[in-house]
């Protein structure tokens, strides 16, 4: 796995490399590859630099399948790049590939270096079919997440696109509906998807899949909701042999120890849990000003019910596009046991394997506890439109996680956290 | 009588400077084939078109939108006209939707004469010139002022 981890940022320097040789040589955005231009390849990166000022053993990340990242400078938060393949003999058909480069964690399965793989059929100009590797838009900017040239902040909202699904296979159906001012956009999503924590517990797959959404867009105004449903069916890998140690535990005739057991190995499993998400997002852009905010819940996950949202105000000053931002989440559940477990095990079990339960009840009570969400960040920065394909930001954020609402950072303590973190990027397209 | 007189030929003078080094603002003509059936085209219409929001004339039929390349002369100023945005908007706007997989800009064709047979051939392609059509096979939906950067 280490060797996948430098492949893949060998990769993302070749891809860099790419970029900044076609970039050189004047290539556009969508470069036609044959006479009738049916065939393009286009292209993204981000060239990040991300100094994390936290305490010792706390990894920020902006996505939770990313390896965290401790103190000091690292390329790794923000670093991707991207290249794209289109295929589009007739105006009625589409073929999309994507593939992305960025540094990984632990458990990133292999075949999440492809982004999007599907064909479009269209066939009338305000219906859409699509099938294969998708770009989900649950929320407005989880389909180009990943293209930092498509927005003026360094990275979206952690707390609120920061457990979005990565990549879902499936199939989804789109209708428009044209208004004098604008037009109505709803469609239907049928899959399969991957969250989760990759460099720890490895992807957990969600299921079932159905998604929904509606959206009004005019010019200067985008108004968009969505709900998902989804059953995760599996646990994470490096939990399942604690869950199956609870379970052992919960199985024994001491009740106070069995219930306290059983309520660890539940709040572990993710296996058989139902997913559902609901959002609401608005952007507004009305002459130089831009403000854009978006709301989330989120029900079924081990941290119980979240709720999340953003609130972003941007002003252009000509070429440069100056910001500030609020994100917060907020979980309903953090589990607050203090399980004493050695006295009343020693004399059933015996001493050491009693000490050992208690080791691991503890532990995972600890480890629970922490693992709730409860953060909050403010944000200020500034985006220069430096060329018409090349971006210039710098992002200052104020992190606060409480003890209980740490989740999104990994390693992660047990004490919370206020962090400074300090962003620069380039982001380009070709 | 002879201090009017001198006046008159100042401003005169002025005027003449002023026309002079005052940008010379152009026109930009959205096009189609002159057989077809729409006769114009509000600039909200046009925007939906450019901007990929849709895919279709006020009839129904399908519109290919075609586009100058990125380099040619007027096309910052022809965005700027149509949508208000400077072509890194544009650009960002772009990569919004086609990294996203939903829609790809307008196709590029090299220079105005290329656009020009190109929209007379096919009965679905909409494009914009910077010039006026001279040429007969091509009708004229929307004119666009030009607007100051």
């Amino acid at each position: 796995m280490g060797e996948f981890c430098s492949w893949a940022r060998v990769s993302v320097r070749g891809a860099w490399a790419a970029a900044l040789v076609a970039m050189s040589a004047g290539a556009s955005a969508q470069t036609l590859l044959n006479a009738d231009g049916s065939l393009s390849v286009s292209g993204f990166g981000t060239v990040g630099a991300t100094h994390v000022d936290a305490p010792a053993g706390w990894g920020f990340r902006r996505e939770s399948n990313q390896a965290g990242k401790t103190a000091g400078w690292t390329a790794d938060v923000d670093s991707r790049a991207g290249v794209q393949l289109n295929y589009a003999p007739d105006p009625r058909f589409e073929w999309v590939t994507q593939l992305m480069a960025v540094p990984r964690a632990r458990f990133t399965p292999d075949n999440e270096l492809l982004r999007w793989a599907f064909a479009a059929l269209r066939p009338t100009p305000q219906l859409q079919f699509r099938l294969g590797r998708l770009s989900s838009d649950l929320m407005l900017m989880s389909t180009y997440r990943n293209v930092g040239f498509a927005y003026a902040t360094v990275r979206p909202p952690v707390e609120v696109y920061g457990l979005v699904p990565s990549v879902v296979d499936g199939a989804d159906v789109a209708q428009v509906w044209p208004t004098e001012q604008g037009r109505w956009r709803a469609a239907l999503m049928l899959g399969q998807a991957r969250a989760g924590q990759y460099d720890a517990g490895g992807p957990l797959r969600l299921r079932d899949m159905g998604w929904a959404t509606l959206s009004y867009e005019t010019p200067g105004l985008t108004v968009r909701t969505a709900w998902c449903s989804g059953r995760f069916s599996n646990n994470p890998q490096d939990a399942q042999p604690a869950i199956d140690s609870l379970n052992r535990v919960a199985a024994l005739p001491v009740p106070q120890v069995a219930s306290e057991a059983a309520t660890l190995a539940d709040a572990l499993t993710t296996s058989g849990r139902h997913l559902g998400y609901f959002t609401l997002s608005v952007r507004h852009e009305a002459g130089l000003w831009q403000v854009q905010g978006e709301g989330m819940r989120v029900t079924g996950l081990p941290q119980g019910r979240l709720y999340g949202g953003y609130l972003q105000v941007g002003r252009r000053l000509d070429e440069v596009t100056v910001f500030s931002q609020v994100s917060q989440v907020k979980g309903t559940a953090a589990l607050a046991l203090q399980p004493q477990w050695q006295a009343a095990l020693s004399p059933l079990i015996g001493a050491p394997a009693a000490a050992q339960a208690q080791q691991l009840a503890s532990a995972t009570a600890t480890g629970l506890a922490a693992a709730g969400a409860d953060q909050r960040t403010f944000s200020v920065g500034a985006a220069w439109a430096i060329d018409p394909k090349l971006m210039l930001k710098a992002q200052w954020d104020r992190v606060h996680a409480t003890a209980r609402g740490a989740a999104y950072w990994s390693p992660r303590g047990t004490q919370g956290v206020q962090a400074n973190v300090l962003s620069l990027s380039a982001d380009f397209v070709w | 009588m002879q201090y009017f007189r001198l006046l008159r030929c100042v401003l005169a003078v002025c005027l003449l400077c002023v026309g002079l080094v005052a940008p010379a603002w152009a026109d930009f003509y959205v096009v189609v084939q002159s057989a077809h059936p729409q006769k114009s085209l509000t600039q909200q219409e046009a925007v939906a078109l450019f901007m990929g929001r849709s895919r279709q004339f006020a009839n129904g039929e399908l519109a290919i939108v075609f586009d100058l390349a990125r380099e040619a002369p007027g096309r910052a100023a022809f965005y700027l006209a149509l949508t208000g945005m400077t072509p890194a908007q544009v650009n960002s706007y772009w990569a919004r939707l086609m990294f996203a997989g939903q829609s790809m800009p307008p196709q590029a064709l090299p220079d105005e004469q290329a656009m020009t047979n190109l929209v007379k051939r096919n009965p679905n392609a909409i494009g914009w010139l910077s010039k006026e059509p001279a040429d007969k096979g091509l009708r004229t939906l929307l004119v666009l002022k030009e607007t100051a950067p």
